[in-house]
C-alpha cells in the first residue's frame, strides 16, 4: 500500500466495541452484597453516583439513587464510565413490590411499564432462563396500591429506555426481588438498609449467574461488530467522514471475509482533483475487491 | 424449543391461539397490546435473537393478500401472497428475511378466516377462465411449524372448494404429516426449496438435510400430491457444476416428472438495503461478501455468473419434462422461445 494521503477533515473514529456488563442500582444497600459476590473495587465518579468494577473493567456497577431520572442519569454515566462499549449488557438490581408473591421472591421482568408515560418494553429474555418473570410497572411514588401481576419499582421503564439508546433489547434486563406485597406492604417509613440488604442477599446467586448469562451474548455481539484490524489507522490515515468510515468498515469486512489473511490491493495516488482521498481508497478497494473475486476469489 | 410466546391482549381467548399456546405448554405467556411493540422497535438483535426466537401470536390488519413481485409467478394468470407467518424458524444464511425485520421473533397471525375472506376476494376478481395462484411461504416457511399453527390442514380444506385458486406451500421442512393425512387437493402446490446438499449443510442451518427433504417429497408424490421444486436461489460455490448436476439427478430419481407441478430458477438476490443488513449481520460470511450486480432493481449475482448455473440446470433436467412446467427469474430468461412457459393454464 502507498503512502496514504492527508489532506481531508479529521473524523474521531469511535472506540474499539469491547463488551462489558453493567449493573445500575438505586441504593447502597442494594449494592453492598453485590459488591462482595462480584469482588468489585470503587471508581471515581462524577455527578453524585458512586461506582465500582472489577480488576478486569468487564462489570460495572453504578448506585444511581432512587427513581426514573437517577436511573436514567445513572445508566448515562455508567456507559461514559465503562469506555462506551457498544456491546454492553445491563442489568437493573433491585427491591420491587408485588401484590401476590412472596417476599424475598428473585423475578426478572418480562415486560416493563412505565406509569407516567404508558411506554413498554419488552426485553428479549435470556435462553434457558431458570428464575420466574412477571411484568414490572414503574411508578413515581411508593404506593400501596398494587396492579395486579405486576411487580412494582421506581426506576425499571427509565433504565431500560435508557440502556437501549445503547445496548440491544436481548442484552438489557430487570432483576427484582419482592420487598413487599399487599400481606406485607410498606410502612410508611419503608424499609430499613439492613433489611433491603437481607433481601438483595437472597438475589445475589442468581445476579451472578445472570451476569454471567449476560456476558455470552454480549461478547458475540462485540466480536460480530468490532471493526477489522485495518480499519482504524485507514480511516484516520485517509481523513474519512463518517460515511466513508463506515463504508470503509463495510469494504474490510467483505475483502476479510472473501480472502482471508490476504494483502490489501495497493492504492494508488491519483489526481485528487477528481475526489477526495478517502474517496478515491474506498473506489479502489471496491475494483481490487471485485477484480480479485473475479480472478481468484470465486 | 419456544420459551416465550408474546400474545395480543386480545387474543387470549381466541380458539386458534389457545390451540397454539396449548402445543407449548412450557412456553411463558407475555400479553402485549400490539405485536409490534415488541417486533418492530430498532433496539433488537437480530442474531442473537435468532438463537432463541420467541413466537409472537397476533392478528393480522390491513391489506391482507398482496400481488408478488414480478417474475415470481409459476404459470396462473395472476399471482398473489399472503402471510400467516412472518420469520422462520431456520437460518438460512442468505434468507432476506434476516435484513426485512428488527426481531427474529416468529410472528403467527391466527385470524386465517380473515385471509381466507382476502383470498375470496381476489378470486371474485378474476377474469373468465383466470386462475390465480396464492403463495403462502413468501415471509416464512409454510410448513415448518405447522405443528403449532394447524395451517396446511386449515388452507387446504379451504383452497379444495376453490379450483380456480392455486395454493403453493414453500417449505425447507419435511413436516408433511397434515398432507400425507388428507386425500391430495389438485390445486395445492408443495414446493421445496432445495441446493445441492454440500452447500445446504454449510448454509441451510436448522433445515432438514436436503436427502430428507426429497425424501419428502417421494412420499408426498407417491400419495398424489402436485410438486414444485425450487433451485431459487442457485447458489454459486465451489463445485457448483457437479452439485447442480447430481442434485437435479436425485430430484428426478425421486420424483416422477408427472409430479412436478413446476420447477424455477432464480439468482440470489436482494433489495439493496437487505443486503447490506445482512451483511453487517453477518459480516465474515463469504457469501454475502461476494461482489453483486443490480438487476431490475434488486443486488443480484453477477450475472454472467448466474447464467452459466441457469443453463447447467436447464440442460440437465429430464428431457421427459415438460419445459412449459420450468420458471426462471426474472421471468423466462434463459428459456428459448419455443420453450417459453404457457401463461395461460
Amino acid at each position: 500500500m502507498c503512502v496514504p494521503y492527508t489532506c481531508g477533515r479529521t473524523r474521531q473514529v469511535p472506540a474499539v466495541s469491547v463488551a462489558t456488563v453493567n449493573l445500575v442500582v438505586a441504593m447502597g444497600c442494594e449494592a453492598a452484597p453485590l459488591l462482595r459476590a462480584l469482588a468489585l473495587r470503587s471508581l471515581p465518579v462524577e455527578g453524585g453516583f458512586r461506582a465500582w468494577c472489577d480488576d478486569a473493567h468487564e462489570t460495572f456497577l453504578l448506585q444511581a439513587g432512587i427513581g426514573r431520572v437517577h436511573a436514567a442519569a445513572g445508566v448515562a454515566t455508567l456507559q461514559e464510565l465503562s469506555g462506551h462499549p457498544a456491546c454492553s449488557a445491563w442489568l437493573n438490581v433491585g427491591i420491587a413490590g408485588h401484590p401476590e408473591e412472596e417476599i424475598g421472591r428473585v423475578l426478572v421482568a418480562e415486560s416493563v411499564h412505565e406509569e407516567a408515560g404508558g411506554r413498554v418494553h419488552y426485553p428479549a429474555l435470556p435462553a434457558g432462563l431458570a428464575l420466574g418473570t412477571a411484568p414490572l410497572l414503574t411508578v413515581d411514588r411508593p404506593s400501596k396500591e398494587y396492579r395486579p401481576g405486576f411487580l412494582h419499582d421506581m426506576e425499571g421503564s427509565a433504565f431500560m429506555a435508557t440502556a437501549l439508546r445503547y445496548s440491544s433489547t436481548e442484552l438489557v434486563h430487570c432483576l427484582k426481588v419482592v420487598s413487599d406485597n399487599r400481606a406485607q406492604p410498606l410502612s410508611t417509613a419503608g424499609l430499613s438498609k439492613s433489611r433491603v440488604e437481607s433481601l438483595l442477599e437472597l438475589a445475589v446467586e442468581d445476579v451472578v449467574s445472570m451476569v454471567a448469562e449476560l456476558r455470552v451474548p454480549a461478547e458475540q455481539r462485540a466480536s460480530r461488530l468490532a471493526p477489522p484490524a485495518q480499519w482504524q489507522k485507514l480511516s484516520e490515515d485517509y481523513a474519512c467522514s463518517v460515511t466513508q468510515a463506515a463504508l470503509l468498515r463495510r469494504l474490510l469486512q467483505r475483502w476479510n471475509a472473501l480472502f482471508p489473511g490476504r494483502e490489501l490491493p495497493e492504492v494508488k495516488q491519483t489526481d485528487s482533483a477528481r475526489g477526495s482521498a478517502a474517496g478515491e481508497l474506498l473506489r479502489q478497494l471496491e475494483a481490487g475487491l471485485d477484480e480479485m473475486w473475479q480472478r481468484d476469489g470465486q | 424449543m419456544i420459551e416465550t410466546i408474546y400474545i395480543e391482549s386480545e387474543l387470549l381467548e381466541h380458539p386458534r391461539a389457545r390451540a397454539v399456546m396449548k402445543r407449548l405448554p412450557r412456553a411463558r405467556v407475555v400479553s402485549c397490546d400490539h405485536y409490534g411493540e415488541v417486533f418492530n422497535p430498532h433496539a433488537q438483535d437480530f442474531r442473537l435473537q435468532k438463537e432463541n426466537p420467541a413466537l409472537l401470536i397476533a392478528r393480522k390488519r390491513g391489506r391482507m393478500v398482496l400481488p408478488v413481485p414480478p417474475g415470481s409467478g409459476i404459470g396462473a394468470e395472476q399471482d398473489f401472497y399472503f402471510s400467516h407467518l412472518l420469520n422462520c424458524p431456520y437460518d438460512c444464511r442468505y434468507c432476506f428475511l434476516q435484513g426485512s425485520y428488527n426481531s427474529a421473533g416468529l410472528v403467527l397471525f391466527v385470524n386465517y378466516e380473515d385471509f381466507m375472506t382476502a383470498v375470496d376476494e381476489r378470486i371474485g376478481e378474476l377474469g373468465d377462465g383466470e386462475r390465480a395462484c396464492f403463495f403462502s411461504g413468501y415471509d416464512g416457511d409454510s410448513l415448518a411449524l405447522d405443528a403449532v399453527t394447524g395451517f396446511a390442514g386449515e388452507f387446504l380444506s379451504f383452497f379444495e372448494q376453490r379450483p380456480r385458486a392455486w395454493l403453493e406451500l414453500r417449505t425447507r421442512s419435511v413436516n408433511t404429516a397434515a398432507l400425507l393425512a388428507r386425500e391430495p387437493i389438485d390445486n395445492c402446490i408443495v414446493a421445496f426449496s432445495l441446493s445441492p446438499p454440500a452447500v445446504a449443510d454449510r448454509l441451510d442451518i436448522g433445515a432438514p438435510p436436503v436427502r430428507s427433504r426429497l425424501k419428502a417429497m417421494a412420499g408426498l408424490a407417491r400419495a398424489g400430491w402436485k410438486l414444485g421444486a425450487r433451485l431459487d436461489p442457485l447458489l454459486f460455490h465451489d463445485g457448483w457444476e457437479q452439485g447442480y448436476t447430481q442434485l437435479i439427478a436425485d430430484l428426478f430419481a425421486c420424483v416422477p416428472t408427472s409430479s412436478l407441478h413446476s420447477l424455477s430458477l432464480g439468482p440470489l438476490r436482494f433489495p439493496p438495503k437487505v443486503l447490506e443488513k445482512m451483511r453487517r449481520l453477518h459480516p465474515t460470511d463469504p457469501l454475502l461478501a461476494a461482489p453483486t450486480e443490480e438487476w431490475l432493481g434488486a443486488r443480484v449475482t453477477p450475472r454472467d455468473i448466474h447464467e452459466q448455473m441457469q443453463r447447467l440446470c436447464l440442460e440437465a433436467l429430464p428431457a421427459s419434462l415438460d419445459k412449459s412446467r420450468v420458471f426462471c427469474w426474472p421471468a423466462n430468461e434463459g428459456v428459448t422461445s419455443e420453450e417459453q412457459p404457457r401463461l395461460a393454464v
